[in-house]
């Protein structure tokens, strides 16, 4: 599934990892279903992927251009992750708007050392609760242009 | 935060991710890392 995702930045079908893991579809539901029990993915009503940590399966708030891949980030910090998780990339190019006043915010991100930017992260919900809605979290878990910004 | 502790933050959480057998932290490791990137107070649960 982290392959896929990875590789082509969208989400494996069921049918595609029944393919690939040489089981029945059933088999691959019930195994997904766990794993979202689990916390380890989350599942819309249909049993599709929505989200594989860092990947999202649709748009949060950023998307995170490399070489071979176009990725929607999960939120600010899963953004920020990839570089660091995708083999080969280098440096990605994570671009979002600051959600208060849609100012554009784009920035070089590699695993070396930060990017620079004035911009602040704030994320909504404590660590704590972040599971309990993890979409609603990582929807609210975002960069703006300034502290300003983040108080209006 | 700042975009140099968001990034910290980023840098190794995921680490092993792609790789068969990845395990997730417990915890107390999570707060461990978390610590380690400059994170502090109750939002964080530490």
């Amino acid at each position: 599934m982290y392959r896929v995702f990875a590789e082509t930045g969208r989400a494996p079908q069921v049918s595609e990892l029944s393919r690939d893991l040489g089981a029945d579809v059933p088999a691959v539901a019930a195994g997904l279903e766990e794993l979202a029990r689990t916390r380890h993915l989350v599942l819309d009503e249909a049993g599709r992927i929505v989200m594989a940590h860092p990947f999202s399966a649709g748009p949060l708030g950023f998307s995170v251009m490399g070489t071979r891949a176009l990725w929607w980030g999960g939120c600010a910090w899963d953004s920020f992750a990839l570089p660091h998780l995708l083999p080969g990339e280098g440096e990605v190019l994570v671009a979002t708007r600051c959600p208060s006043c849609g100012s554009p915010h784009a920035w070089n991100v590699g695993s070396r050392c930060p990017p620079d930017g004035g911009q602040v992260a704030h994320f909504l919900v404590p660590a704590a609760r972040m599971w309990d809605d993890v979409v609603h979290t990582c929807r609210n878990q975002r960069l703006f242009c300034s502290g300003t910004c983040v108080d209006q | 935060m700042d975009l140099a502790t968001l990034w910290k933050l980023a840098a190794h959480w995921y680490d092993g991710r792609l790789d068969r057998g990845y395990a997730r932290r417990e915890p107390g490791q999570a707060q461990d890392y978390l610590r380690s990137v400059g994170l502090s107070g109750p939002f964080w649960g530490l």
